[in-house]
């Protein structure tokens, strides 16, 4: 599972470099998320630019991800497209995380330039 | 030995069928949902329904291997989809344990405003995506086979 982390002032971006998040990958997804974010403290946005598809099991790992951040961080999502952002949509999900268009734009809103 | 992957597309081009039996497992349900999206991209439907009966289709082929085959890999799931003019007539059929009785799940979405983080559903979201995203969802078991019918959108 592909997943990098780089800081940006105390906010974390991790990005999804696999192009499916489904079934098959979802224990590796958590299982690698957890790995990149426990040296961290600060809160997380979550780059799914390069996912293409995302099933009911990559939602569950994406909802336990942003459990693995615990009540005092923050997992924000960026770069859905349009069949993750469906099923986000469908769900509701889009009512639990904040969703932005790249991490460009998260950072910004939390008040940080992104290099 | 079990076959694992059987593809055969048939029919005139006013009816359009593709056939396919795979066993359970999920590189086996990877493939299928390539050839079924290939399939589709073949018969000229749009990215947005493809990328639906893919979701639905995953949904489907995933359910049947965790629940009706228990997560055993080898399980044998036949899969019809014969597309007219404005739709696709989906049938998935598997010889693995019944749904239990009742109405389909996915009736009721997980609660989502729940009080703490940890209580954020993690599951529960698969038939829920197969509601939204389907038409004439029905279910039958029949003899020692689950059979499961639905209709997307063609175009």
């Amino acid at each position: 599972m592909n997943m990098t982390y780089e800081d940006h002032s105390g906010s974390g971006v991790v990005r999804v470099a696999e192009n499916q998040i489904d079934a098959g990958v979802a224990i590796q997804f958590k299982e690698r998320f957890r790995e990149l974010v426990q040296p961290a403290a600060g809160d997380v946005i979550l780059d799914l630019s390069a996912v293409e598809f995302l099933d009911s099991s990559g939602l569950g790992a994406v909802v336990a991800a942003r459990k693995l951040l615990g009540e005092d961080r923050v997992l924000i999502l960026c770069g859905l497209q349009p069949a993750v952002d469906k099923v986000m949509q469908l769900t509701r999900m889009n009512t639990v995380f904040a969703i932005y268009v790249d991490s460009a734009k998260a950072l910004e809103a939390r008040g940080i330039a992104a290099d | 030995m079990t076959q694992a992957f059987v593809r055969e597309a048939a029919g005139p081009p006013s009816s359009r069928c593709l056939n396919l039996t795979i066993a359970s497992g999920p590189h086996n349900i990877r493939s299928a949902l390539e050839e079924i999206t290939a399939q589709l991209a073949g018969w000229g439907m749009s990215e947005r329904s493809i990328s639906t009966a893919e979701i639905v289709f995953a949904e489907v082929l995933n359910n049947i291997e965790e629940h009706a085959y228990a997560g055993c890999t080898g399980g044998i799931i036949k899969i019809l989809l014969c597309r007219d003019a404005e739709l696709l007539t989906c049938e998935v059929s598997d010889s693995g344990a019944a749904m239990p009785p009742g109405p389909l799940p996915g009736a009721d979405p997980p609660k989502l405003d729940v009080a703490r983080t940890e209580d954020l559903p993690e599951g529960g979201f698969g038939w829920v995506l197969i509601r939204e995203m389907t038409t004439g969802l029905n279910y039958r078991r029949i003899g020692q086979e689950n059979r499961l019918r639905f209709q997307l959108a063609s175009l």
